[in-house]
């Protein structure tokens, strides 16, 4: 290097010679290079469908793949390890003593002589020996977070019931009602009988049916509750309203105010297949879904992003770090993981 | 729509990306991680349609988080990104734009030497070359290149004495 003139700042020439190494072409070149890898992955990811979560405009769009999946974060491998819940339930009988579910084949008889079965993929099956057996017994199944368990009842209605819910219903139903009571979320298939209404009751509100499909959700610990119509005609009764519903109608309770509103059922109907649906849900809905499902806590950094809102689904039977990623591909929350607590934060 | 968010990106990658792997290069102490943190940088902006809102301040605070979460990575433990945004106050980025506005001036400054002063002088620089080597090069004598050398060292210190000026105060100033 010259020796020459030394009163010009040796070192501000030498971040000039830097920066202009940094302005040659083959940088450009090589931006351009990931830039088409980012936006084909891009097009790719909204072709496939099923992968896609459609954000709403107040979400501001785009992809985040930054971290290669080869150079997984300490965070994304700790996240890999919340693995999904499954088939799981605790049995309360007449009696009182309890029994843990887990899909494994069980078979016993109530006091009034109804058999109740429980295989792995019929869930429980209640089958009434003696139709003149009067006695009202109740039987209440529980789901502890991280379970799902699905039953059919004595009048053949069958129920899936999702995390954290429970339902207390008679092992025989009398002549003239068919009664239950839940808390949390379950889908009904009620079978059609229109002598005996089939009546739901949550803390909130009593549903009246007359053979037809529907999901409620009513958790202790949300803020809301709603009741889906996906078949057939339903009646709700709150406080001292009574409302009809019509098949993709929701009755949504927020604040003590009952709402009516349109609802593609679909996204609510199918939680208990392989994936879950959101309907443009905000972000802490969505958590609090998967806190049970995942039985993990929720904090939420950052206020705002529980106002993000998210369209589409994710699949239930994998890591909870699919479930993040395909979030935070879409938006610019981040996740991360501490103990059994995930951090919800905006991206930068 | 996509086209224009292209068009704007290889804006300001060809003002910015430079100034911005020097700082970051600082921050994270090597280079090479710097280029990839910066390209980086410049994708999730495009992919998050934020590129308009890039200002250099807005940049330069990018890199600063990215390359903090680059150096928090590496080291294996995660820290919650809202506590190392306040670990280097904002002064700093005020400074790196300082510094980058000098930079881009003495660059404007070596553009305007004489074309033959020039030219020498980015073989010396920019190349590495000895004088003699570039005396050889382009044919001319040592001594002319030397003589051309102190032109433009001459022509630099006109333009950059209130620059390095500045610049000496800055440094006593964080002193």
């Amino acid at each position: 290097m010259p020796n020459e003139p030394k009163n010009i700042d040796e070192k501000i020439i030498r971040d000039w010679v830097e920066m202009k190494k940094l302005q040659h072409p083959k940088y450009w070149t090589k931006m351009k290079d990931k830039l088409e890898i980012v936006i084909r992955r891009k097009r790719r990811i909204q072709r496939i469908s099923y992968a896609a979560i459609f954000m709403l405009p107040i979400v501001a769009g785009g992809l985040y793949l930054l971290l290669d999946t080869s150079s997984l974060s300490p965070t994304e491998q700790t996240l890999a390890k919340v693995l999904p819940g499954d088939k799981k339930a605790i049995l309360y009988t007449s009696d009182g003593s309890s029994l843990v579910l887990s899909g494994d084949t069980l078979s016993l008889t109530e006091v009034n002589g109804t058999r109740i079965l429980s295989q792995k993929n019929e869930g429980i099956v209640y089958t009434p020996r003696s139709a003149d057996d009067k006695i009202e017994i109740y039987n209440t199944l529980v789901i502890p977070p991280k379970g799902e368990y699905n039953i059919t009842l004595s009048d053949g209605t069958q129920v899936w019931l999702n995390s954290s819910s429970s339902l207390k219903y008679p092992v025989f139903f009398s002549d003239t009602l068919r009664k239950v009571q839940l808390e949390g979320e379950a889908y009904f298939v009620v079978s059609e009988n229109k002598e005996k209404p089939f009546i739901v009751e949550t803390k909130d509100y009593s549903i009246r049916v007359l053979g037809t499909a529907f999901n409620v959700m009513d958790y202790n610990d949300d803020n809301y509750s709603h009741t889906t119509l996906a078949r057939g005609k339903i009646e709700i009764l709150h406080e001292n309203t009574r409302r009809i519903l019509n098949p993709g109608e929701q009755a949504l309770l927020k604040d003590g105010k009952m709402l009516i509103k349109k609802v593609d059922p679909h996204y609510y109907t199918t939680w208990m297949n392989e994936r879950f649906y959101f309907d443009s849900e905000s972000l802490e809905n969505i958590m609090k879904k998967l806190s049970r499902w995942y039985d993990v806590q929720v904090t939420f950094r950052d206020e705002e992003a529980k106002q993000y809102h998210f369209e589409g689904s994710v699949p239930k039977y994998s890591s909870i770090k699919e479930i993040c990623n395909i979030i935070e591909l879409t938006t610019h929350v981040r996740f991360e993981l501490e103990k059994n607590n995930i951090i919800v934060k905006i991206k930068e | 729509m996509e086209k224009e968010q292209i068009i704007l990106l290889e804006e300001l990658f060809t003002r910015y990306f430079s100034h911005l792997v020097l700082y970051s290069g600082k921050l994270v102490g090597s280079r090479e991680p710097a280029e990839d943190i910066v390209q980086d940088v410049f994708l999730h902006l495009f992919e998050t349609k934020r590129l308009k809102y890039a200002t250099s301040s807005f940049l330069f605070t990018c890199v600063k988080n990215a390359s903090l979460n680059y150096i928090n990575l590496s080291k294996k433990r995660t820290i919650p990104l809202s506590s190392t945004q306040e670990a280097i106050p904002e002064k700093d980025i005020q400074e790196e734009i300082a510094h980058m506005q000098q930079l881009e001036r003495l660059d404007a400054a070596i553009e305007s030497l004489p074309a033959k002063c020039k030219e020498i002088f980015k073989q010396v620089y920019l190349q590495g070359q000895r004088y003699e080597d570039v005396a050889s090069q382009f044919g001319i004598s040592y001594h002319t290149v030397k003589a051309h050398m102190t032109t433009a060292f001459q022509h630099l210190r006109k333009h950059l004495l209130v620059l390095l000026f500045l610049l000496r105060n800055v440094k006593f100033a964080r002193k």
